[in-house]
């Protein structure tokens, strides 16, 4: 059973556009969306959480439509954190976990208790003390407390440290464990990626380019590396991206097109990194 | 409803905004016309209150939590009616401490002193200053300045409006100051008017509000 599903939705703004993006997430895996800044990551995020409203398309979370499932019904089970969010600055974190978890009927305060000590909350700092990194582990302490059927993550693991990020994904795949549950997670630093993601989500320009799992998505391309002489003949319209130097010449295609390459050149495996390096530097 | 009562509380009001109540001492300054003071607190506590939506980034993470947009923006109206009260009950001792201990002592009050005519005015401003102020902010919101020009100036004309009939309407000034029956009246229209507007802005702002995309 998918736990979201996202079928041709589109979103229009005056400068940018949501162009029918497409993709599923079933229950018990997660799902890495990836994307440079302004690709439309965070637009799909809020549409499918409704916060802000789609022009077309259809979103189905838990198997129901989004316009059949209440407000209030939507936020219980599906969570949302936004990272690098500053919320009242002034105010101790403790008080806002009193007052975040009165809530929601399923707050889990052993869950919250226990997040809290791992990442070396303390409950009488002030949310304006905290540092970047630990105040995303506030944030995912709140949203991962209470038992949400799918945990939608902007960015969170942005100001961390590779510790923090490493103890973060450890607590993702823990979250997912019961089989029963979901994470979507948009993310720039997409390494987090290769350990966790079942799935990959690339949005580029407000389209989705590619969505598979994540060793098809891997997969798919292959990245060669050979001298700007022989590079310079290959022909354009199989490259996907490339990278130059005066002597180098680095290219990422497609795995089908892997055939078109002159004789002798090395294929590997790219990583997700590079995959999306490429994309987005273009030929 | 209960924890989002629990969050404006505890999350939502800022504690300058319970500093600002001390604006009732202006009761105790010299023949201060008394309409003026009302006019702090039903803008400046407020305009506290509303600048720290924006600081705590209070929309968007309450818009996260099981919150629906409508009660959200009647929790808004909630804690601003809260505060707007608070200043009311303290001001009814401060205001009969004015009228009848320190009647002899300090010198005779310019403006209206009848407290049927201050609250009902005061009650009248505050709403039309809740409706401007709210349904302005949903509108353009993260920016608040247009808001809160727009509202201060609003209630300022109707303070004006009021100060100006005094002067120019014959009687009118002393027939609401000396007869308890036009002022009674004055109060119940006004609290009428309240109730009226404070519906309307919880309509408007949550109107505005659905359309935004925060």
């Amino acid at each position: 059973m998918n736990l979201l599903e996202v079928k041709n939705l589109c979103k229009s703004y005056p400068s940018f556009k949501l162009e029918d993006v497409s993709f599923s997430l079933p229950k018990g895996y997660i799902m890495g969306f990836i994307g440079k800044n302004g690709a439309g990551k965070s637009t799909a995020i809020k549409c499918i959480y409704n916060l802000i409203k789609k022009d077309k398309g259809d979103i189905y979370l838990l198997g129901r439509k989004l316009e059949d499932i209440s407000e209030l019904e939507l936020k219980q089970e599906v969570a949302l954190m936004l990272g690098g969010m500053d919320i009242y600055p002034t105010s101790k974190i403790g008080e806002i976990g009193e007052v975040v978890s009165s809530f929601y009927k399923n707050f889990d305060n052993e869950t919250y208790n226990r997040l809290l000590k791992k990442f070396e909350l303390d409950k009488n700092k002030k949310f304006k003390e905290l540092s970047n990194g630990m105040k995303s582990k506030f944030l995912l302490t709140l949203a991962m407390s209470h038992k949400a059927k799918l945990l939608i993550l902007d960015e969170p693991t942005s100001g961390l440290d590779p510790y923090s990020r490493d103890q973060l994904l450890e607590e993702f795949q823990n979250y997912i464990q019961d089989g029963e549950r979901s994470i979507l997670f948009s993310t720039q630093i997409v390494s987090d990626l290769e350990s966790i993601a079942d799935y990959i989500g690339y949005i580029k320009e407000g389209k989705i380019i590619d969505f598979a799992t994540k060793d098809d998505f891997v997969s798919s391309y292959k990245i060669f590396s050979t001298k700007k002489e022989i590079g310079e003949h290959i022909d354009p319209s199989i490259l996907v991206g490339i990278r130059e130097s005066s002597v180098s010449f680095e290219g990422l295609i497609r795995s089908k097109d892997a055939s078109k390459l002159p004789e002798g050149i090395e294929l590997s495996e790219p990583s997700i990194e590079e995959i999306m390096i490429f994309n987005e530097r273009g030929k | 409803m209960k924890a989002l009562i629990k969050k404006e509380l505890k999350l939502g009001i800022s504690p300058a905004c319970y500093i600002s109540l001390l604006f009732a001492l202006f009761f105790f300054i010299p023949a201060y016309p008394l309409i003026v003071v009302f006019f702090f607190p039903s803008t400046m506590i407020t305009n506290i209150y509303i600048s720290s939506i924006g600081y705590n980034n209070d929309l968007e993470f309450s818009l996260m939590l099981p919150i629906r947009k409508k009660d959200y923006v009647l929790s808004k109206i909630f804690s601003m009616l809260f505060l707007q009260f608070i200043f009311l009950l303290l001001s009814i001792p401060f205001m009969c401490l004015r009228m009848f201990l320190l009647n002899g002592i300090y010198p005779s009050t310019p403006g209206f002193t009848s407290p049927f005519i201050i609250y009902g005015t005061y009650l009248v401003g505050c709403a039309i200053y809740n409706l401007t102020l709210f349904g302005t902010y949903f509108k353009t919101y993260p920016k608040r300045n247009l808001a809160a020009t727009i509202s201060i100036f609003a209630e300022l004309i109707i303070d004006m409006f009021l100060g100006v009939a005094m002067f120019y309407i014959p009687n009118f000034g002393q027939q609401l100051e000396n007869n308890y029956i036009m002022g009674l009246i004055y109060l119940l229209i006004s609290i009428l008017v309240f109730i009226v507007l404070v519906y309307l802005t919880y309509l408007v702002s949550y109107k505005n509000l659905e359309k935004k995309n925060p």
